[in-house]
């Protein structure tokens, strides 16, 4: 299992665990496919980039408040298959923007 | 947290937004849509169903990785009486839903797996029953309901895989990657995989060298980019939209005909953690024919005879209400139609209880093969049987009979209401004619022909797992004729491969 760990300005954390390689899947959507996982609306992603394999940061276009941001990644987390939960040290990190 | 209620799994399906299309429409959410949400219902039930004590026996297993209560759907059989209470469960979603248990399929699915990844490992050194364990073990803690992805749309049949003009007709590799495998494809005639949280994807058929893009097998998320569902629609998918609102018109109000969706993959990333086969064709044969020897008992022998039941019941209220029940040619219908689904019933029982661990040493117990087989192969022309006497008792009125809400019509309803007045009044007939109707006239005949495999597969079975020359033996020794003297002389047995 692995723990990722959104993290959307300085407050808004979310923790979510899934079966290794989700967040390997979740990089491969955003980098290679430049889809959120359920969200079909094509051009959702303005910018992705990966760091050192373990922080996947992403850009989502348009202007989103953060609690707007937390709650699409409510979305898009489990639909890859990571649920939410409520502590260990996460692995992976997911940053998220909106487009400013 | 092993086991999920109903009401959880109506929450995760409002938060999954799988890609599917139906009839001419995206849906944005699968219980918005009235066809999309029948299946959805189907599924919750089966959840249902194992949060009700009296069914604890058969809904719920101790899973043999993590030793805490599962939903046996996700259990992976250990003995006979796994194998016995996995018929008992198909009997009992089918009474109760009247449609696809969609967790099914997914079930088979992954006994096949766990006996056919533990083969490989001990065979070539691998580590994929390491992983499908893993697999296993969060599919168990989050209780996911888990569809299975066989059928491909094959194109020629004439061609062998590789030799298609379009590749994508078999599922297939476009990369092999650090991180996974990209793949792409079509998978058909997929129950339920549109309301399920993931989907277990088995190759379609035996492989040969040379075709190792074929030989894969793997989980994928219900949502992942790059999949998509489209949906069948026909005449009850029509039916269904046109009376989302009341619902008392179909014959199956909640939970409906039967779902499936043609599976699209684009380019779809699996990770290596859920890759269970890549490659290995020799395997990918007994990784099919496992599937299909737990389908046949369960698919064949067990969930058509809970469907059996519920026709029977409604074929007999058909008699009673026009006063007929009595009479004798109708009574030998009724028999008729519970000894087709009894025997099949008995052929599945009989595959349970001569199961047996297979490969030996991998603690995975699997049905007999030639009962399994004899269960599919007896329902599949028995159903059809059941159907025409549901069809024949039920009378004209089956295929004939107007709308419910035609009786409420202030003009038309007083005379419907005399003409189909009988021995029970006018809407009585006809809920149970719509009833018939969704049955003898709907999409569960060819389903059950054709579900777990077309009998032709199971007729091939038959030749491959009789011993038709032991049988010839034993008439020759008994009309005292020597073996030089028999028509045809015996073949020596070929070596299994």
């Amino acid at each position: 299992m692995e723990t990722i760990e959104v993290q959307i300005g300085k407050n808004h954390r979310g923790t979510y665990i899934g079966l290794g390689g989700t967040f390997a899947s979740m990089s491969y959507c955003c980098l290679s496919k430049k889809a959120l996982p359920g969200f079909h609306e094509k051009g959702i992603i303005k910018r992705a980039e990966m760091k050192d394999g373990k922080l996947l940061r992403l850009v989502l276009t348009g202007k989103h408040k953060q609690d707007k941001l937390m709650a699409m990644m409510e979305i898009a987390l489990p639909n890859i298959g990571a649920y939410p939960d409520t502590g260990g040290k996460a692995a992976f990190f997911i940053e998220v923007k909106s487009e400013k | 947290m092993a086991l999920i209620t109903q009401q959880q799994y109506l929450e995760n399906m409002k938060k999954l937004k799988p890609r599917v299309y139906i009839g001419g429409k995206w849906v944005k959410n699968l219980l918005d849509n009235p066809v999309t949400k029948s299946m959805v219902m189907a599924n919750s039930a089966i959840y249902w169903l194992a949060e009700q004590p009296e069914n604890k026996e058969v809904m719920v297993a101790k899973s043999h990785l993590t030793g805490e209560p599962v939903n046996r759907n996700l259990n992976v059989a250990r003995n006979i009486h796994d194998l016995d209470m996995r018929q008992e469960m198909a009997l009992l979603t089918s009474q109760t839903v009247g449609t696809c248990n969609y967790r099914c399929v997914g079930c088979d699915a992954l006994n096949s797996l766990a006996a056919t990844t533990w083969e490989m490992d001990r065979d070539l050194g691998t580590k994929y029953n390491e992983r499908f364990n893993k697999w296993l073990a969060y599919a168990q803690k989050n209780d996911l309901a888990v569809s299975g992805a066989i059928t491909d749309a094959k194109g020629d049949r004439k061609k062998r895989p590789s030799q298609q003009d379009d590749l994508d007709v078999h599922l297939h590799l476009v990369e092999k990657r650090d991180d996974g495998i990209v793949v792409r494809g079509y998978k058909v005639s997929q129950s339920g995989a549109i309301g399920s949280h993931e989907t277990l994807v088995l190759p379609g058929g035996a492989l040969r060298e040379g075709e190792e893009q074929f030989a894969l097998a793997f989980a994928v998320q219900n949502s992942v980019p790059g999949l998509s569902y489209i949906c069948q629609y026909n005449a009850y998918s029509a039916e269904r939209e046109m009376f989302a609102d009341e619902p008392d018109e179909l014959g199956n109000p909640i939970y409906g005909q039967r779902e499936t969706s043609t599976m699209v993959f684009d380019n779809v990333f699996i990770p290596w953690e859920r890759v269970f086969l890549f490659g290995e064709t020799r395997y990918a044969g007994r990784m099919v024919t496992r599937f299909a020897k737990a389908h046949r008992m369960n698919c064949g022998g067990a969930c058509k005879v809970g469907f059996a039941d519920v026709i029977i019941g409604g074929t007999l209220m058909a008699a009673e209400a026009i006063g007929v029940e009595k009479v004798p040619h109708i009574q030998e219908k009724i028999i008729d139609m519970v000894r087709y689904s009894e025997t099949s019933h008995a052929c599945a029982i009989a595959a349970a209880m001569r199961g047996r661990e297979e490969p030996k040493g991998s603690g995975v117990y699997l049905p007999d093969d030639l009962f399994g087989n004899a269960a599919k192969l007896n329902i599949a022309h028995g159903f059809w049987e059941i159907l025409k006497n549901a069809g024949d008792i039920g009378g004209g009125l089956v295929v004939t009979m107007p709308r419910l809400k035609d009786l409420k019509d202030p003009e038309v309803g007083p005379v419907l209401k005399k003409v189909f007045g009988a021995a029970a009044p006018a809407e009585t007939r006809l809920k149970i004619a719509k009833f018939l109707q969704h049955w003898t006239s709907g999409l569960h005949g060819a389903g059950t022909w054709h579900g777990a495999g077309a009998p032709q597969t199971q007729r091939f079975m038959f030749t491959v797992l009789t011993d038709f020359e032991k049988k010839k033996k034993m008439a020759r020794k008994l009309m005292g004729m020597k073996e030089e003297d028999a028509p045809v002389k015996a073949e020596p047995k070929k070596a299994a491969k």
